[in-house]
């Protein structure tokens, strides 16, 4: 299907404006946005709505994507890597109805990509915008409640605090064992919370091509990684970061370098691993890659 | 727009975007790719009506971005009624007399230019109160004078002064080591714009 006749096939719900906000909110997200780019990391305060579902389901990242979509875009929804769970489903057809723009899930079609917890495996080019659903953007919030405190933490660069924390997960298991939500230096100024991605992905914001934008409803900031710029894990020089390893290969498509999720099969320890991008997963399928619990293909059968 | 040409007057102010939800998101899209990739260069198409002597992607980028939250400061050479009215008519934004109370500024880089330390810079704890500041420029080429380098940016660009003077960029260069704090720009020329974000350092020929 092509762009303009799916725009076209597509019946929007009347009564409501396109993208579903008002106009002067698009214009104040729009606003925060360009100010999130500006200052990349900062996270900058904005008037967050109500949305049509409850906080924590991406709510800011849907007011991120509803300020820039338009009715050329090609949308891709992402919930943990997968384009068929029950959040990206709702999100993507939420945006169908309220904009009629074309949608899909192939990452390389796509020109803005809303994510929940993953940064798909494909290299993202200039032409995408990649929006963050962030539940709690403050990186520091775990370690000072005080909304005040770290504020002044910021507008001084104190970090000191995250680093004392990371220290005591190495000297109480041995290693750095923050998994997931890596804290990251945006430009060697601002520490960001990167939303809960696994560690997996945090050197996927590093000199990426795309722009990168995050939304937090319920905690009402936008931030935002321009195209290009330098984000670096927190680490030591003798602990340096260190992304995840799995002991096997992709189940399906027997890919070595995407973030594998464990899947138990049965009650006896039989488990496997299957790729978390399933889009990156079916086209590796799709150019003939066979993991060793892959589906036995039409050619195998015919012989 | 029908309002108007139900009634129209030789005062009624130009007619803006003809389809303001759709313009507004086409303009906002190019300035979002112009802020986020210093130096490239935007351009926002289609039929903006706009007061004489207001240039399409200024005009644009106005309408997009303004209105009734927003205090804007109209520079020397803008500081017209009818650039005022049309303004007025169509964001409702308030039009301060002080530079420093402004979050957006429309200057016209063919006046002298006030001096970038007037405007409003933000501060280290909210740096996202610094100014916007939008100027008309007369070209976006020339000779290159100097190398802007920071993030949007892959290897850094070599950049021609874009029809404004020295000083001024020598002013700005010097904003940078007030980061966060800083100032937004919006270079607009006809229907082309590039975004100056405050994260960008300016160095000169001279000093590399």
């Amino acid at each position: 299907m092509t762009i303009q006749q799916s725009y076209a096939a597509t019946a929007t719900v009347a009564g409501y404006n396109f993208a579903f906000l008002d106009e002067q909110t698009k214009r104040m997200i729009r606003r925060a946005i360009l100010k999130a780019v500006a200052i990349p990391g900062y996270q900058v305060p904005f008037g967050s709505r109500e949305m049509p579902l409850p906080y924590g389901w991406g709510t800011g990242g849907m007011q991120v994507t509803a300020a820039v979509i338009g009715k050329n875009d090609v949308l891709k929804v992402i919930d943990q890597g997968a384009d068929d769970t029950t959040n990206a489903v709702s999100i993507r057809r939420f945006f169908t109805r309220m904009t009629g723009v074309a949608t899909t899930e192939k990452t390389r079609e796509a020109t803005l990509i809303q994510t929940r917890h993953r940064v798909p495996e494909m290299p993202l080019t200039e032409n995408q915008i990649l929006v963050y659903q962030v539940p709690i953007p403050e990186p520091l919030r775990w370690l000072e409640p005080r909304e005040s405190e770290t504020r002044k933490m910021h507008a001084l660069s104190e970090y000191g605090v995250m680093h004392v924390k990371l220290y005591e997960d190495i000297s109480r298991h041995g290693h750095i064992s923050t998994a997931y939500d890596y804290p990251v230096m945006v430009n060697g100024r601002y520490l960001m919370r990167c939303s809960p991605i696994p560690k997996f992905d945090t050197p996927k914001l590093h000199m990426n091509a795309a722009l990168q934008l995050f939304g937090a409803g319920r905690e009402k900031r936008i931030y935002a990684v321009p195209p290009y710029t330098e984000v670096k894990p927190l680490d030591f020089e003798d602990h340096p970061f260190q992304i995840e390893r799995w002991p096997e290969t992709c189940a399906l498509c027997n890919a070595e370098d995407s973030f594998l999720d464990e899947v138990i099969l049965d009650d006896r320890g039989g488990r496997m691993f299957v790729c978390s991008d399933t889009d990156y997963c079916s086209e590796r399928q799709a150019a003939g890659h066979r993991g060793r619990m892959a589906a036995p293909y039409k050619e195998e059968a015919a012989q | 727009m029908t309002m108007l040409s139900s009634a129209p007057s030789s005062s009624a102010p130009p007619a803006g975007f003809s389809d303001p939800v759709q313009q507004s998101q086409a303009s906002f899209r190019a300035l979002l790719d112009a802020m986020a990739r210093p130096g490239r260069i935007a351009s926002i198409a289609g039929d903006i009506g706009r007061p004489d002597g207001v240039t399409q992607a200024l005009a644009a980028a106005a309408l997009t971005l303004c209105d009734l939250d927003t205090p804007v400061w109209l520079g020397p050479g803008f500081d017209t009624p009818a650039l005022k009215n049309w303004l007025r008519f169509h964001t409702g934004a308030p039009v301060v007399a002080q530079a420093g109370a402004a979050q957006f500024a429309l200057l016209n880089a063919g006046q002298p230019l006030p001096n970038l330390e007037n405007f409003a810079q933000g501060s280290d704890e909210a740096p996202e109160k610094g100014a916007t500041l939008l100027i008309q420029v007369a070209t976006l080429q020339g000779k290159t004078a100097m190398q802007w380098r920071g993030p949007g940016i892959k290897d850094g660009v070599a950049m021609p002064p874009c029809g404004l003077p020295m000083a001024f960029w020598q002013q700005r260069a010097a904003l940078s080591a007030a980061f966060p704090r800083g100032l937004d720009l919006y270079l607009c020329c006809s229907t082309d714009l590039i975004g100056l974000p405050r994260s960008t350092a300016i160095t000169f020929a001279t000093e590399a």
